[in-house]
């Protein structure tokens, strides 16, 4: 596992979540420091759960320490106004859709389409099986379809 | 809007601003030796290690098999045909050597960290000096069933094998195919071979033939350490073609 490469996709998780960059910088490299702190991890294919399990306990541990409720629109990129209206419009939507989802189902859109997590990991990760990822990952892009298509029409 | 337009949307969306200390921070992990970013460097006894995982297993499975039935057969005492079953034992060898060709894998292997000659060299290796050493201890079991010198059980058994393996090897250098049926038929024919000889040739195992043996044996060796070598050359250009 590279673990630079992780270092990217780990902030961008933390980042997702807590839409601060300096925060999630912070908990980046303290899930990392934990993560090569724990040298009895020696299943080389568990890393990567390893890593995003720390990740989201530190997440959830700071959500716990400052009481902050998660607000998304605060963590996308907010659309540039150069942007052809179309692109805008739908990238617009697309946050009122995932603004709809819970959390977990946010979560496990970024995990598997944004951060290229593998399946299995995220079934370990939720404790659920592969065919249940596959699943709920094909109902929540159904969800948010159907969201943006009702919006915009 | 189909999914992978909402997966490029998200992608887009998601987008982050650059991580502004993670090269200090890696350079103070590497500084306090918590991690090492320079190549992991393995030694050759790791590496052929990881060879000998690589090797099939049915591999060291067929090796066994014929071993017994070589040492199964001299305990029947039925004259010199044990010695024609070692031409067999070559087969694993020359399957070995066209696996990555004949699973499409040799692309993958050449931009690998180490050249495929080197990976092909370690296997023959493996394969070839553990069937040598199979062969060396059943030789040393079926002695005492043969009247023969231990020398020249030794001689009986290697000459066959050592036959099969460079006739196979020169065909596998001439031939590059997908498969090896060529060297497998050529090892068949040269137990065929040797299961005729005491029919036909029965005073070749006579004990003044000892010398042409041994003759015999280590112009075998020596063809076979030059087969090879330009086989492994040979090697070399195929990559680079």
């Amino acid at each position: 596992m590279n673990l630079e490469e992780q270092y990217d996709r780990i902030y961008k998780y933390l980042y997702f979540r807590l839409h601060d960059q300096h925060t999630a910088e912070d908990l980046t490299q303290e899930t990392f420091l934990r993560f090569i702190g724990s040298r009895t991890y020696q299943d080389e294919n568990r890393q990567l759960q390893y890593l995003y399990t720390i990740a989201r306990n530190l997440c959830s541990q700071y959500y716990r320490d400052k009481m902050i409720v998660f607000n998304i629109d605060e963590a996308l990129d907010i659309p540039q106004l150069e942007e052809s209206e179309q692109s805008l419009l739908e990238r617009i939507s697309l946050i009122d859709a995932l603004q709809k989802l819970s959390l977990e189902e946010r979560e496990m859109l970024l995990l598997r389409y944004v951060n290229d997590v593998p399946v299995p990991v995220i079934s370990r990760l939720y404790h659920i099986s592969r065919f249940a990822v596959y699943r709920r990952l094909k109902g929540i892009l159904k969800k948010v379809k159907e969201e943006m298509e009702g919006e915009n029409g | 809007m189909d999914n992978d337009r909402i997966i490029k949307l998200l992608k887009e969306i998601c987008s982050t601003p650059e991580p502004e200390e993670k090269k200090a921070f890696f350079q103070g992990l590497e500084d306090q030796g918590l991690i090492s970013r320079r190549p992991v460097v393995i030694n050759h006894g790791d590496f052929l290690l990881r060879q000998f995982f690589y090797i099939g297993k049915w591999i060291w499975l067929l090796s066994a098999v014929l071993l017994l039935c070589i040492m199964g057969i001299c305990y029947g005492n039925i004259g010199n045909y044990p010695f024609a079953l070692t031409p067999l034992l070559a087969v694993e060898i020359l399957v070995e050597t066209g696996r990555s060709s004949r699973w499409k894998m040799a692309e993958l292997e050449y931009t690998a960290r180490f050249s495929l000659r080197s990976v092909m060299l370690a296997r023959i290796f493996l394969v070839g000096i553990v069937e040598t050493a199979g062969l060396l201890v059943v030789i040393w079991v079926v002695r005492p069933w043969f009247s023969y010198s231990l020398i020249r059980v030794f001689l009986y058994m290697m000459v066959p094998y050592l036959a099969a393996s460079l006739l196979g090897s020169v065909y596998e250098r001439k031939n590059r195919s997908d498969n090896n049926w060529g060297s497998i038929i050529i090892c068949f024919l040269s137990s065929g071979l040797f299961a005729a000889a005491p029919y036909y040739l029965s005073s070749l195992y006579e004990e003044r033939f000892t010398v042409i043996w041994t003759v015999a044996f280590i112009l075998l060796v020596f063809s076979l350490v030059v087969s090879m070598r330009r086989w492994i050359c040979e090697l070399e250009e195929a990559v680079w073609n």
